[in-house]
């Protein structure tokens, strides 16, 4: 009898271990990457001037990306954070303006089958927040025009990976397009002395859809190994537009893109399982 | 499946030039930098931004007609910024200029057909006296040996502190009464009028009106949004005020005026304001001339327009017989009705 109870609780015991072995979470680390960019910007903002701005944009960008804990592997999400600049000047080089956004994104990704082991093809949504402003000096009560949305973006990426010459090369390219959102314009010869020193702050804050804004991101990079780390480079495309109260508001930036990425993984061992033991999800290679 | 290396390879070959041209999009314009271009530009944006066309009952559709003829293609940037500017000089508007790098076209006939009633030379020598008056923030002052006090404020531009304006109302506060000389104050920051005007107003007060432009046509406005003056939460001045004025009082010292003369203890002196109740903005040629305009109308608490000036409550002009003697009419004139109001208090 005891010897009969003594099998089971060793089968059992045997079973719960193999369960555990087979619950063992693979690892799903984080791929950051801090980017910087240097391009063309051009700037259009009919509240401060009718004529087109042009010149260089600078960009400090940070992304972070990881499969989620949720969806069976299947869902990844995405942070982006942003600082981007616009120093442009008029077609007769005697005016410049100044463009300054501060952008963060967060998306959630559904991994879609793609039938290739090294084509990741993502499709999500996205949150998107952007506030900045254009600022041009020569102007007396319009020097500045502040800029503000918040959209729900549909985006969509496709992850290649290869090899050169044992060399794990990553492409990526990135799209996002605003679909619905609400974002910020004075009305037509609307002072910010109304708005701000009398509060008159009605009408200001409008929906925006493709009716009416036009919001795209476009993000190519190549990652090459180096070392422990990967080599970023690519080329980065901003457009934000929109069209309300008889003004027009354009930003459009296009970026060389360099940088570094890297992906992290927590040294903590998770049910006494070594991290080597563990498969690994990536996000990104 | 897949790319093969010989494509890889290639694609990075000449991804830096790839790169290289998509980050080097042009700039477009919508306006041709020429004479014509120029022109219409110009006539496009006050068409669409200035605020007084109603209101001055100007025909801007036959100002066009009128000076188009007279642009030539061959013609030098001096000949079209004169003819620009006396297109400009029909809106009989001080807060419009055109701004180019070699000339600055003015509308000023609302201060130069008229008498000056200022001399700032007198006003140093005969009364300040150099050396006898302090400087706050951009206002002179001092008390006055009849024991008034007297302040000038030349632009509404220079800062002033609540410190400053603490400052010189407890050096007044055992006067019979204060000047505010806000003569040959061409204006400056809005913001400014109600931080010096609070200083005269024990409660909350409706000073007037504005509106803006919600669109291109030149009647469309939005509703006139109500502005108020509410006293400052500190020292405050009790007595009776007097405010010097001149035709060159413009603009935001236009506005100090009309939001003034609503107050109790305040009698307005001297010529009538220069106007200029429009906000001005700012656009551009696209040969890189500035033009300012007005665009957001400020109305007085009657919502009547301002932009041609206030009438003073007492009309004094300055002679020139006292002045050659050192005598300052309108200053002259300020003393008697304080001393006149303290008389009857």
């Amino acid at each position: 009898m005891i010897k009969s109870l003594c099998l089971c609780f060793f089968v059992l015991l045997s079973a719960a271990v193999f369960a555990q072995k087979n619950d063992v979470k693979p690892l799903r680390p984080v791929t950051a990457a801090t980017t910087v960019s240097i391009g063309g910007g051009k700037i259009y903002d009919t509240y401060l001037s009718p004529i087109k701005y042009g010149g260089q944009a600078f960009g400090i960008h940070h992304e972070r990306m990881r499969v989620s804990r949720f969806g069976d592997g299947c869902l990844t999400s995405q942070h982006l954070l942003s600082a981007e600049a616009e120093h442009t000047e008029n077609p007769a080089g005697n005016h410049t303006m100044w463009g300054a956004s501060f952008d963060y994104t967060y998306g959630m990704f559904y991994r879609v089958a793609s039938g290739v082991p090294d084509l990741k093809i993502l499709a999500g949504a996205q949150l998107a927040s952007c506030f900045g402003v254009a600022y041009n000096a020569h102007n007396s009560n319009n020097p500045a025009n502040a800029k503000g949305d918040i959209n729900l973006q549909l985006s969509g990426m496709v992850i290649y990976r290869w090899c050169i010459k044992g060399f794990p090369v990553t492409l990526r390219y990135q799209t996002s397009v605003a679909m619905v959102g609400v974002f910020f314009c004075p009305e037509y010869g609307q002072s910010y002395y109304e708005i701000f020193s009398l509060g008159d702050t009605g009408g200001i804050v409008h929906f925006g859809s493709l009716h009416n804004q036009f919001n795209m991101q476009n993000l190519l990079t190549i990652d090459i190994p180096v070392n422990t780390w990967f080599l970023r480079i690519g080329y980065r495309n901003n457009i934000r537009t929109f069209r309300e109260n008889h003004l027009r508001s354009q930003i459009y930036t296009n970026s060389f893109v360099i940088g570094m990425s890297k992906e992290f993984s927590s040294l903590r061992k998770k049910g006494k399982v070594d991290n080597r033991a563990r498969s690994v999800l990536s996000a990104y290679y | 499946m897949g790319l093969s290396n010989f494509h890889i390879k290639g694609l990075l070959r000449y991804l830096p030039v790839l790169l290289l041209l998509l980050a080097s999009c042009g700039v477009e314009y919508d306006y041709a930098d020429n004479p014509q271009g120029n022109f219409e530009a110009l006539w496009r944006i006050l068409d669409d931004r200035y605020c007084f066309f109603e209101y001055k009952d100007i025909d801007w559709n036959n100002i066009h007609a009128q000076y188009e003829p007279r642009i030539k293609q061959q013609m030098t940037d001096k000949q079209l910024f004169d003819v620009l500017a006396e297109m400009l000089a029909e809106l009989k508007d001080g807060h419009v200029n055109l701004y180019s790098s070699f000339n600055t076209a003015r509308y000023w006939k609302w201060f130069e057909d008229y008498e000056q009633n200022f001399d700032m030379n007198l006003l140093t020598r005969s009364y300040l006296e150099p050396g006898g008056y302090s400087i706050a923030g951009g206002i002179r002052y001092k008390i006055m040996p009849n024991n008034i006090g007297y302040m000038y404020y030349g632009s509404f531009s220079n800062p002033i502190g609540d410190g400053n304006l603490d400052e010189i109302i407890a050096a007044f506060i055992s006067c019979e009464g204060m000047i505010i000389d806000v003569r040959d104050n061409g204006g400056g920051t809005l913001t400014t009028v109600n931080q010096i005007a609070s200083r005269f107003t024990n409660e909350k007060i409706l000073s007037g009106y504005v509106q803006h432009k919600t669109g291109t046509g030149h009647n469309d406005f939005s509703p006139l949004t109500a502005t108020y003056l509410e006293p400052y939460r500190g020292i405050r001045y009790q007595k009776p005020v007097v405010v010097l004025v001149n035709r060159s009082s413009f603009s935001a010292t236009n506005n100090f005026v009309s939001v003034m003369r609503e107050l109790p203890n305040v009698t307005i002196v001297g010529d009538r304001s220069g106007g200029g109740s429009g906000l001005p903005f700012s656009s551009e040629l696209p040969n890189g001339w500035t033009v300012r305009f007005s665009a957001c109308p400020v109305y007085g608490v009657d919502k009547q327009h301002t932009e041609f000036g206030i009438e003073p409550d007492i009309y004094q002009s300055m002679s020139t017989a006292n002045m050659l003697v050192g005598i300052d009419d309108i200053i002259e004139r300020g003393y008697e009705v304080i001393l006149e109001s303290a008389r009857n208090r």
